[in-house]
């Protein structure tokens, strides 16, 4: 897309981001419990967003499918909260991890693929999984759902306020781990990878592995986020999870801005919160995904984070 | 016995439906190295239109027109307002296909507010049920399918094989920036491309509704049915493509009558990631030795 | 070190029906600088992809430095002891000049992808080292100035000069260039040439593919001439520059093109 972005991220753009979290950190001082809920979700799509743009903006290998990880992550977690205890400490492990294996696995053979061929392949898995999730009745009760039953960490329980300082405190380690991925040696790797193939296995880099590891980290956040979705609501259901969460998250990151964590950050805070900023917005809210999609790829490739970029 | 020609016939009629979806997903990519992801749409919209046209005039001519009139210009909105545009501006295919994808589904939640979320049907063709082929009852619909597409694959292959712009077509698919060069109309192509794509997924809508039913929602699945089709037979070739189709169709009758009808979703998605690594360039394609 | 820091016995590469090359025989002395010259489609590039591991050997050997490593797959090559560059310009687009090279070194950064990715204080130290160990390479080439610039706004000249610096952050026992000159302007392909006859001390052997015979003569001690595949001709370069096959395929060809 637009080759002018750098893919580092920037001083100032951590400043901005360590900016919104605070502003997140502080919304139930003054806000209702809807606000309330709905910054908590904020925080939950930048996650998504975040995940996606570690795998698609740094490492340049195309997801049509996170939603299918991201409903891995919802599941794991009530599974573990009907069968073991319904706890975050255990329950973000388990999903995280379990999730982080799948991945890997899907991700060695699919990962040879490129381009387009790559991006289909991933919405197939997407669609699997959310095909699987929806149709195996008695594991996971099918179209009408899963409850979870408490949301508690540690045995502890958590009141809606508490539990949005949580998801904002994890929110804000997932920033610092990415952008302390990105400068790492992996992060090397995976920019020289992104960029040329060939150029990085002349240097040394074992691109496949990479791939691998790009994809199965970006896979396991996208299930974090997942799992506190599962504790927001105690409710899942996988319609949240089909193609339009996929797409829903795709958006995230284009509109954001590719390879920037700040428009990740922005990206997803605003499309997850869309049907409930605006109330009429619900019924059409995938028409929109789609059309601002369309807009941003036709008009602004680079995403907001490109026009700042472009400016400075 | 019975039971297996009868599933075979039934797999047959869908997986030649398949075929044509698949045939235009393979058109497209032949003549442009784009997946299409609206592809499944043009599906949709030759089901509905033809459904609702049928709904208020009762004339079976006039509703196959209309149908196929609105997969080409459903087509060429997709071309016109994300393709060309993009070509335009060398955006890498990657791009593209998330255009092609976003596309969908505007196009898709368009046509559930403008229809609503029931279920369309048509009448067959020929109205009065089945008849009997080696034992089993084949409804007169099915037949009319293969009799519909045999001539149109023949035709299909006298263009692409005997004509020459077919050649032109065949070698924008092959390489695009030297036919560019070599004075080839590539923007024609891809354009005609799509159009041709647009009346087959019509053509492929309006088969299907009488059997199926029409729904907005449905163009997705058939988008990835088709290019799943599309990938397993060959996309670079539209007869592999539609022999694709065919399989995928036999196997999700085979999967559903000895199996399980759960599965069949499951059945077909996992048939990608396996001809994706066996045969990348399909199963009905030679293998063909590559050069880095 | 062996005596030869590559050797390659009768290297062949067919792609289907098509011989690309033919048992292809040379010796490249420790330390030294070899060149590999030829009409156009003479099979050079593909001799450097068969060498470097993007494009393997149908069949013969590859030896490097007494090891074979015909088969082995790009990256493990590379951390073989062999640096590359492209023929069409492979920089990192995304990255900073000074990131490109230091990225050169990246079979030096021994310490796990786990410390890396906990920013653990060996991980950082390495990279440290690389970056300024990049830094000191693009001072070498004059280009220190430029190091913390997108390499996407580098004009074309300087881009291979890049390249060069990234192939040799590594160490590498031997770099293989595919034709570097393309495209530079003559005072671009001296300061090229003035970088590889400074190889020599630094212990990095060189192969050098190239078109541009004044660069190649003024800095290879020994070459080989492929045409067709084959090779028709081995030796230092006055010998080769007289020999009447190379001539004769030079000459030819350029009747037929």
């Amino acid at each position: 897309m637009n080759s002018k972005n750098l893919t580092q991220p920037r001083m100032i753009q951590n400043w901005i981001i360590a900016a919104i979290l605070i502003a997140l950190a502080v919304v139930p001082l003054f806000a209702d419990s809807f606000t309330v809920r709905m910054a908590t979700l904020a925080g939950i799509g930048s996650i998504l967003a975040l995940s996606l743009n570690l795998l698609y903006g740094f490492a340049g290998q195309i997801s049509f499918g996170h939603g299918g990880f991201y409903a891995l992550g919802a599941y794991g977690a009530a599974l573990v909260a009907q069968n073991l205890v319904s706890d975050l400490a255990v329950a973000i492990p388990i999903a995280v991890i379990a999730t982080i294996i799948i991945a890997s696995l899907i991700g060695a053979p699919v990962l040879r693929l490129r381009d387009h061929f790559l991006g289909l392949a991933t919405l197939a898995v997407g669609l699997v999984i959310y095909t699987v999730l929806n149709q195996w009745t008695d594991l996971t009760g099918g179209p009408s759902g899963m409850s979870i039953p408490t949301t508690a960490l540690f045995g502890i329980e958590l009141d809606s306020t508490i539990y949005h300082l949580l998801v904002i405190v994890i929110l804000a380690v997932v920033v610092i781990g990415i952008t302390t991925l990105v400068n790492s040696k992996v992060g090397w790797a995976l920019r020289a990878l992104k960029a040329d193939e060939a150029a990085a296995a002349s240097v040394g880099i074992n691109v496949a592995k990479y791939k691998i590891i790009a994809f199965g980290i970006s896979a396991g956040i996208a299930a974090l986020g997942g799992t506190l979705y599962a504790f927001l609501d105690n409710y899942i259901a996988p319609e949240t999870f089909g193609i339009h969460a996929s797409i829903m998250i795709l958006t995230m990151v284009v509109v954001g801005g590719l390879g920037s964590n700040l428009g990740a950050v922005i990206g997803g805070a605003f499309f997850i919160s869309l049907p409930m900023l605006f109330i009429e917005v619900q019924e059409y809210q995938h028409v929109i995904y789609g059309a601002v999609l369309l807009l941003f790829i036709l008009f602004l490739p680079g995403g907001i984070a490109g026009i700042r970029l472009r400016r400075s | 016995m019975e039971t297996f020609i009868q599933l075979t016939l039934v797999g047959l009629t869908t997986g030649t439906i398949y075929g044509i979806v698949a045939l235009g997903f393979s058109i497209i990519y032949a003549s442009s190295s784009i997946l299409n992801f609206a592809q499944g749409d043009f599906v949709m919209v030759g089901g509905m239109t033809g459904a609702l046209i049928y709904g208020t005039t009762q004339n079976y001519l006039l509703a196959a027109l209309g149908a196929l009139v609105a997969g080409v210009a459903i087509a060429g909105v997709v071309y016109f307002a994300a393709v060309k545009p993009l070509l335009a501006r060398r955006a890498s295919a990657i791009v593209i296909v998330m255009a092609t994808l976003a596309l969908a589904i505007v196009i898709e939640a368009v046509a559930q507010h403008l229809f609503g979320p029931s279920i369309r049907h048509l009448p067959p063709i020929v109205s009065g049920g089945s008849v009997q082929i080696l034992g089993a009852a084949v409804g007169i619909q099915n037949l009319m399918v293969l009799a519909i597409t045999i001539p149109l694959v023949v035709v299909l292959w006298l263009y692409l094989y005997r004509t020459r712009s077919g050649l032109d077509v065949r070698a924008v698919g092959v390489d695009r920036g030297a036919a560019e060069l070599l004075g080839v109309r590539t923007r024609r192509i891809t354009m005609g491309g799509f159009l041709v794509s647009g009346l087959l997924g019509a053509l492929a809508g309006f088969l299907l509704t009488p059997i199926l039913g029409a729904t907005p929602t449905m163009g997705l699945s058939y988008s990835v049915t088709g290019f799943i089709a599309a990938v397993v037979g060959g996309i670079a070739n539209p007869f592999a493509a539609l022999a694709g189709g065919v399989v995928v169709g036999l196997l999700e009758v085979y999967v559903s009558g000895y199996i399980s009808s759960s599965f069949t979703e499951v059945a077909v998605f996992l048939m990608l990631p396996i001809a994706l690594l066996l045969r990348p360039d399909g199963f009905f394609v030679p293998k063909v030795a590559r050069k880095r | 070190m062996s005596e030869h820091v590559l050797a390659l016995e009768g290297v062949s590469k067919q792609f289907g029906g098509l011989k690309a090359l033919s048992d292809v025989s040379l010796r490249i002395p420790a330390r030294s600088r070899y060149g590999l010259i030829g009409p156009n489609g003479a099979g050079k590039s593909t001799l450097i992809n068969a060498i470097t591991g993007i494009s393997p050997p149908s069949s013969g050997r590859v030896v490097l430095d007494g090891s074979e490593i015909q088969g082995r797959r790009a990256h493990h090559i590379a951390r073989l002891g062999i640096g590359r560059t492209f023929q069409t310009s492979a920089v990192l687009a995304g990255m900073t000049v000074l990131e490109n090279v230091a990225v050169g070194a990246f079979k030096k950064l021994t310490a796990s992808d786990a410390e890396s990715v906990f920013a653990l204080p060996r991980a950082r130290r390495q990279q440290r080292s690389a970056s300024e160990a990049a830094e000191a390479l693009l001072d070498e080439v004059g280009l220190a100035d430029l190091a913390h610039r997108p390499v996407e706004e580098l004009p074309y000249g300087k881009l291979r000069l890049v390249e060069i610096a990234r192939a040799l952050a590594s160490d590498p026992l031997l770099i293989c260039l595919d034709e570097p000159a393309a495209g530079l302007n003559p005072s671009e392909v001296e300061q090229v040439g003035q970088t590889l006859r400074g190889l020599e001390k630094r212990g990095v052997a060189l192969l050098l593919v190239e078109h541009n015979m004044k660069l190649v003569f003024s800095v290879v001690d020994e070459l080989t001439v492929l045409h067709h595949g084959s090779v028709i001709a081995q030796g230092d370069p006055a010998t080769v520059r007289e020999h009447p096959e190379v001539l004769e395929a030079y000459l030819g060809s350029r009747r037929g093109e």
